[in-house]
């Protein structure tokens, strides 16, 4: 899993079960895409070795 | 005995000087302004004292912070830090090539920006500097993202377009 957060640009090494509930942790805040298709995952199902990225939620000031 | 003058030739030059008589008033009253003016002076120098000191002990103070904040402990510190932030960037690029595909990384990366409609039909441009504008009566104008602290800029833009194609209603009304 890659997520782009405020840290930098991290790279985390999850079971499915691991990202799912880190996803749901962070619901809200981040666009959970495939890196394969470059699709926006709409429901939280994850298969072993997909590699996902999770994109911050752009907000207006 | 009154007031007098004379000329006198020194070394230095020729000089006229004038002597004036005192009365023994103008003597103390002389003598009481110097005394005031030794008073002052006196004032004067514990003041400068103390300020002076006050400056050296935050000359010392910031001295020793400087000192603190050179360790080879921090120096390394820093070093890693920065070493993470061009990897961080590295990889942030790399990903944005990955997100917009070839053909539309090297558009953007020649134009400078990234033209896309949102799911509303709406167009919007993403420059390369991260900031977004949206077509609006006939103009582009400006609409105004907050980038989060430390986030390399490849994953600014890749959050402001992905943002823009899936949820552009969270910066519609947010122009600058």
């Amino acid at each position: 899993m890659r997520r782009l957060n405020e840290l930098g640009h991290e790279t985390l090494e999850l079971t499915p079960e691991e990202a799912e509930k880190l996803i749901v942790s962070e619901q809200g805040r981040y666009f959970v895409v495939d890196e394969a298709t470059n699709a926006l995952l709409k429901e939280v199902s994850l298969e072993p070795g997909q590699r996902i990225a999770l994109i911050p939620i752009a907000r207006g000031g | 005995m009154s007031d007098y003058e004379e000329v006198r030739v020194l070394p230095t030059g020729v000089y006229r000087v004038r002597y004036k008589q005192l009365t023994p008033g103008q003597i103390k009253a002389l003598r009481t302004r110097t005394k005031k003016k030794l008073q002052d002076l006196r004032v004067k120098r514990n003041r400068l004292i103390s300020e002076l000191n006050e400056v050296e002990a935050a000359v010392e103070k910031v001295n020793g912070f400087l000192e603190e904040n050179q360790s080879p402990e921090i120096d390394g510190y820093i070093q890693r830090y920065e070493e993470q932030k061009a990897k961080a960037g590295e990889r942030a690029e790399a990903f944005l090539r990955d997100f917009l595909g070839e053909e539309g990384y090297a558009e953007f990366r020649k134009d400078g920006f990234l033209e896309l409609q949102d799911t509303l039909g709406e167009s919007w441009r993403v420059y390369s500097d991260g900031t977004a504008m949206r077509w609006e009566n006939g103009n582009f104008r400006r609409v105004c993202v907050i980038r989060q602290r430390e986030l390399p800029l490849p994953d600014h833009i890749v959050s402001v377009v992905q943002t823009i194609r899936e949820q552009p209603e969270r910066l519609m009304n947010v122009r600058r």
